[in-house]
């Protein structure tokens, strides 16, 4: 009876095991099937600047990311379409994204974007989606307007004059008035903001600065913007004049070399003194293993 | 000389030179396999460029220069270990001093290597002895590595001739004549007389006090290569030192293992006994425990002064390589202290076995040195591919690594046929002074 007991105890124990084991695995291929079968469609965000080129050209980047594990990351290889009319789309092109996510188009100068009644231009960036993304736009709209750069000495100072300006309905020239230009000097890593001027009479003044360095015949590029503007974008013009600082490359005859009287006397005394000591006797060793040959 | 003590010792130690097991051919077929693989690798990148590498933008240094400290280190380890050994006439040392100098020059052969691997335009290497530079730590050290290699060569020799002499007049050696036509010609005429035991001696104990004194320099110029530049992790004052003691660790480790191997292949139980193993563990323990100072200290000052792109760092070193920073820092510090300082644990197997983890704990720290830096930059370049600001080893790196090891293993075992692993004439030397064996 006690055998049988056992036995009994012993057969319940191995069902609970397997059930147990069996619920297990079950757990375990339901959780995998579900996140299998729930392949996520990432939301992603997209965001278009545009910049008129100092060639006239007018550049419209559109980026697209989406939220990584850690970080945001790009949408990338993708193709994006680009649309403009607002009220009957037309599509002008299409751009895959790169590596960063960026697809950038650039419409030449001539060509002649549909204006609305208040002379805005209109563009929409459009990706479709994909099995991994959904779809995304971006849109923006702006009225094209011109930047000129020249530089003029007024009463014995040098100032950078920019000119700002627009074409009106029937293709004459409008000033544009009262906004901010910044002026920049292109730098090794950056731009160097050298000041702004205010729009008045369609000009806008800055006076060149004195120590400036520009390169060896004294060429200094300077770009004048119309910044992150509601009604304009980005606007930016780039010249150069000859202002600057002449910079004078100095270089010497001699080749850089151990044997040269740039090197560090210092440290080629240091260096002598302890190679001398090490090669010193190393020469003695080598001596002494002819001489043991000598001895023999 | 005892010649009877010299032929005892021959009669013992020849017959590995005379007969080359099947092990040996099958350990030696597969070192030239790896090696073969390597040599695919390499061709593989000459011939498609660095892009087969992991080496971009940011990283520009990867496992190539990683092997480059790591052999040198090796080397100078090696140097440190068997100069101050003959120079401190310790007579335990004899049984394995051979092994540390083969160390020294094996490594010192592979470990510059790397760094051709490592370079783009090798057709313009020779600008480095064309145009030198005073001021640049590369300058140094090309001086101070050629330097180094003779200096290490020379001692090695050194320490060759007498056995060579003691194999040339040997007449129960059966090796081929080419063979003993070289321990002729290397063994430079050497009769045992007072006068060239004189010059001998004289000449090791020179070149024992040179080679310690060029190893803490050459490393420290090596060191000096990072800890000049203004990167975040290698602007360290103590960065010489450091590069020495983390040599001198991971060389002691190496010893260790090559001490463990020939003992167990060569029956060297007589020669090579636990109190070898204890007395080279001490010195990795101690040893360790400085380089574990040393990492601290390093790490905590970077750490309290909270400077951007050193806590950025540091974050990296905890986070992404979190798993090898403790393997690095602290199991390669903590088990050899614990192996070796608790007596219960101290035998030659777990001291082997620490020696292992830390060869390997070292090797992780030169790569912790050298890449993450790399991936954390001051002024990032912009526009990069976001892959390239990270770095990720390539199988070219590795086969060239592997390569690397396995001419280290050909080139070990090669010169162990040449001349008997312990040191016949050191030896001998013992058994005149009456100081038997330990």
């Amino acid at each position: 009876m006690n055998k049988q007991k056992k036995e009994k105890m012993r057969n319940q124990y191995y069902i609970s095991q397997l059930f147990f084991i069996l619920c297990f695995f079950t757990t375990i291929v339901m959780v995998a099937e579900t996140e299998a079968e729930e392949v996520e469609i990432l939301e992603i965000y997209s965001d278009m600047s545009y910049l008129k080129q100092s060639d006239g050209n007018m550049q419209f980047t559109v980026v697209f990311t989406f939220d990584g594990e850690e970080d945001t990351e790009a949408v990338s290889n993708v193709p994006v379409s680009f649309y403009t009319n607002e009220d009957e789309p037309v599509k002008i092109a299409e751009v895959y994204t790169d590596m960063t996510g960026t697809a950038v188009l650039r419409i030449a100068p001539d060509y002649k974007f549909p204006l609305n009644y208040d002379g805005y231009f209109y563009i929409k960036a459009v990706f479709d989606g994909n099995e991994k993304f959904e779809g995304s736009e971006s849109e923006i709209s702006y009225i094209d307007i011109s930047l000129d750069l020249s530089f003029d000495e007024i009463e014995g100072k040098k100032y950078i004059v920019a000119k700002a300006y627009k074409l009106n309905k029937s293709g004459g020239i409008e000033e544009i008035n009262d906004e901010d230009v910044f002026f920049y000097v292109p730098r090794m890593f950056t731009r160097l903001p050298i000041g702004s001027g205010y729009l008045e009479e369609g000009k806008a003044l800055l006076e060149f600065p004195t120590e400036l360095p520009g390169d060896t015949i004294g060429k200094v590029t300077v770009v004048a913007r119309i910044e992150d503007h509601s009604v304009f974008g980005n606007v930016e013009k780039i010249s150069s004049v000859k202002w600057g600082i002449e910079k004078i490359n100095t270089y010497s005859e001699d080749h850089r070399a151990l044997w040269t009287e740039i090197a560090p006397k210092w440290m080629m005394i240091t260096l002598m003194i302890m190679l001398s000591g090490v090669w010193g006797h190393y020469i003695y060793t080598i001596g002494q293993l002819f001489k043991l040959k000598k001895d023999a | 000389m005892n010649n009877s003590k010299v032929d005892q010792l021959l009669k013992e130690f020849t017959p590995e030179l005379e007969n080359t097991s099947k092990s040996w051919y099958f350990i030696f077929l597969i070192c030239i396999l790896i090696f073969a693989f390597g040599i695919y690798g390499l061709v593989t990148q000459i011939t498609e460029g660095h892009i087969v590498t992991g080496m971009r933008d940011h990283v520009v240094w990867g496992v190539y220069i990683v092997n480059f400290i790591f052999f040198m280190g090796l080397s100078y380890a090696g140097a440190l270990i068997s100069g101050v050994l003959h120079l401190f006439k310790s007579e335990w040392r004899k049984p394995i001093i051979r092994m540390s100098e083969l160390i020294t020059v094996i490594s010192l052969v592979i470990g510059p290597v790397f760094i051709l691997f490592c370079i783009g335009r090798l057709d313009r290497l020779h600008y480095l002895i064309i145009y030198p530079r005073i001021q640049s730590p590369i300058t140094w050290d090309v001086i101070a590595i050629s330097t180094d290699i003779i200096g290490c060569f020379i001692f090695l020799y050194l320490s060759f001739i007498e056995d060579f002499a003691y194999l040339r007049d040997y007449k129960n050696l059966n090796v081929k004549p080419w063979r003993k036509k070289i321990y002729r010609i290397l063994s430079l005429g050497y009769k045992g007389t007072i006068i060239q035991k004189a010059r001998i001696k004289r000449s090791k104990n020179i070149m024992a006090a040179m080679i310690i004194a060029i190893a803490i320099i050459v490393y420290s110029v090596l060191a000096w290569i990072f800890g000049v530049t203004l990167q975040p992790g290698w602007h360290s004052t103590i960065f010489g030192p450091y590069f020495v003691i983390a040599a001198v660790y991971s060389g002691t480790g190496l010893l260790i293992i090559i001490m463990w191997i020939y003992r167990e292949i060569y029956h060297l139980e007589e020669y090579i006994t636990l109190k070898h193993f204890v007395n080279i563990g001490t010195l990795l323990l101690i040893v360790g425990a400085f380089y574990g100072y040393f990492t601290f200290s390093d790490y905590l000052t970077k750490w309290y002064g909270s400077v951007k792109m050193d806590k950025k760092l540091i974050d990296a070193l905890f986070t992404n390589y979190y798993g090898l920073f403790i393997l690095a820092n602290y199991v390669g510090v903590l088990v050899p202290i614990v192996v070796v300082g608790f007596r219960r644990f101290r035998n030659i197997r777990n001291i082997t076995i620490s020696a292992v983890i830390t060869v390997i704990a070292l090797w992780v720290n030169r790569f912790l040195i050298v890449v993450p830096t790399l991936e954390t930059p001051y002024i990032p370049i912009q526009d990069t591919r976001s892959e390239w600001l990270t770095y990720s080893s390539t199988w070219v790196e590795w086969s060239l690594t592997m390569a690397g090891v396995a001419v280290f293993c050909m080139l070990f075992m090669l010169a162990t046929k040449l001349v008997p692993i312990v040191s016949i004439s050191e030896l001998a030397e013992e058994n005149e002074r009456g100081l038997m064996r330990e």
